[in-house]
């Protein structure tokens, strides 16, 4: 885990109690989000309204961990909601899970973005609200299967620490190889290094 | 580079996943995605592995306005588009048969390929306040990148819509709501983007929340401006 200053434009917001947990198994709530996937292909409005409700506070905590900016990824987030709702139907060529294309669809957002925004100012720090914290990860229970998320913990646990942590730097705040670089204070040899081995350990553990 | 590659493939659609792809390189890989299922099915394994990294990001309630928003583009949308057809959902699960080449398309499709250039489209200025919203779209139109001056002085409670207005005189056609504050970006659906290439002006209305309620401008035409003509 890392730690970030403050960011001024963020406000500490609760969630709704809709934002909560789902009830009952990985299994089910991974079948739900699928099943309002399907809704949101057949056009119905209430199954988008449903999947913003269930997926809106995590992407937004997504978000805002690589773009830094409420404004923006708040912004991002109306992007990425109407795209899931064009594209639902092309959930059906997707080979994984639901969460796994919704936080694609996100995050791939958020790098565009994120190109133009660095282009005009620099990167604030990541702001307080979406900080990891190991513990919150209520929403993520309800979207994808414990035993993956065990496997990927135990995998990612077996990764030296400099690995884990330029791995989190780009995948968790959208970092480039360079900032990681300058974040970790190593020459950027080194940090291509660390990422391509980690990632290399990560595949053959997970496949394993 | 040598696309066919396995482990070449491999190294890049991690990076891609990641993020760390970046520029001109992630760009042409995506394009390597659209015609190459190795590399498709490389980017979505990848994607399935990760997405629990994100387990720990705490979930941040967004502002109720997001929510209006998406529901405004979400009904325009649903207005000027064909309905899709869908008779089960049992039948749409199932057509998981659609198999690689329809992901080929559907990653072209889903990341939209990235941004094309912006170039300025129109402006709105008032002598109050000087410029107003400043709106960019990319040569194809697909949407409109708007922007809105600082401390704009707005009213809190009303909406202001954008029409494009076709020079033939056909009904203006919205293409969405203004940001009173920051940055938006309005994808375009095609009725949109033919109405403005039909129209030389561009104008915003003062609308109840949300938006008119019956697809034309209900309340008064505040501003009319010129779009700017594609050199």
């Amino acid at each position: 885990m890392h730690v970030h200053g403050l960011m001024a434009d963020v406000h500490s917001q609760t969630l709704p109690a809709h934002a909560g947990p789902l009830p009952s198994q990985d299994a089910t709530q991974a079948e739900h989000l699928e099943l309002l996937l399907g809704r949101c292909a057949q056009r119905d409005e209430r199954a988008l309204q449903e999947l913003y409700q269930l997926v809106s506070g995590q992407l937004l905590g997504i978000l805002m961990r690589i773009l830094r900016r409420r404004a923006v990824a708040e912004e991002a987030l109306q992007d990425v909601m109407v795209k899931i709702w064009q594209r639902a139907d092309q959930y059906v060529a997707y080979r994984g899970r639901a969460m796994a294309w919704i936080t694609a669809i996100a995050r791939y957002r958020a790098i565009d973005l994120l190109r133009r925004q660095q282009a005009a100012s620099p990167i604030d720090d990541a702001p307080a609200e979406a900080l990891v914290d190991i513990t919150a990860a209520d929403f993520v229970d309800t979207t994808t299967s414990a035993r993956m998320r065990k496997a990927l913990h135990d995998c990612f646990s077996k990764l030296t620490a400099e690995q884990r942590r330029c791995l989190e730097l780009a995948y968790v705040d959208g970092y480039s190889q360079d900032q990681i670089a300058g974040e970790i204070d190593s020459p950027l040899g080194t940090v291509k290094s660390w990422m391509r081995r980690g990632l290399a350990s990560l595949k053959r553990c997970l496949d394993s | 580079m040598n696309y066919q590659h396995p482990k070449l493939i491999e190294e890049l659609a991690a990076q891609y996943v990641l993020g760390t792809l970046r520029g001109r390189a992630r760009r042409r890989f995506e394009r390597v995605c659209a015609h190459n299922a190795k590399a498709l099915d490389a980017v979505r394994q990848w994607e399935d592995r990760l997405v629990d990294l994100l387990a720990g990001v705490v979930p941040v309630a967004p502002s109720a306005v997001v929510w209006d928003q998406i529901k405004f583009r979400v009904r325009r949308d649903r207005a000027l588009r064909p309905k899709r057809v869908f008779a089960t959902f049992g039948n749409w699960r199932f057509a998981l048969a659609a198999g690689i080449a329809a992901l080929a398309i559907a990653f072209g499709l889903w990341t939209g390929f990235g941004p094309t250039t912006a170039q300025p489209l129109a402006s709105f200025w008032n002598q109050e306040q000087g410029q107003l919203w400043n709106i960019e779209a990319p040569r194809n139109r697909v949407e409109l990148r708007i922007a809105a001056a600082e401390n704009l002085q707005l009213d809190a409670a009303r909406a202001y819509e954008l029409w494009a207005l076709p020079a033939d005189g056909a009904a203006p056609v919205s293409l969405g709501l203004m940001p009173k504050s920051g940055r938006i970006t309005l994808e375009l659906n095609d009725a949109q983007r033919m109405a403005l290439s039909r129209s030389r002006k561009i104008a915003i209305s003062l609308e109840p929340p949300g938006g008119s309620p019956t697809g034309a401008p209900t309340g008064p035409v505040l501003f009319v401006t010129d779009i700017v003509v594609a050199g």
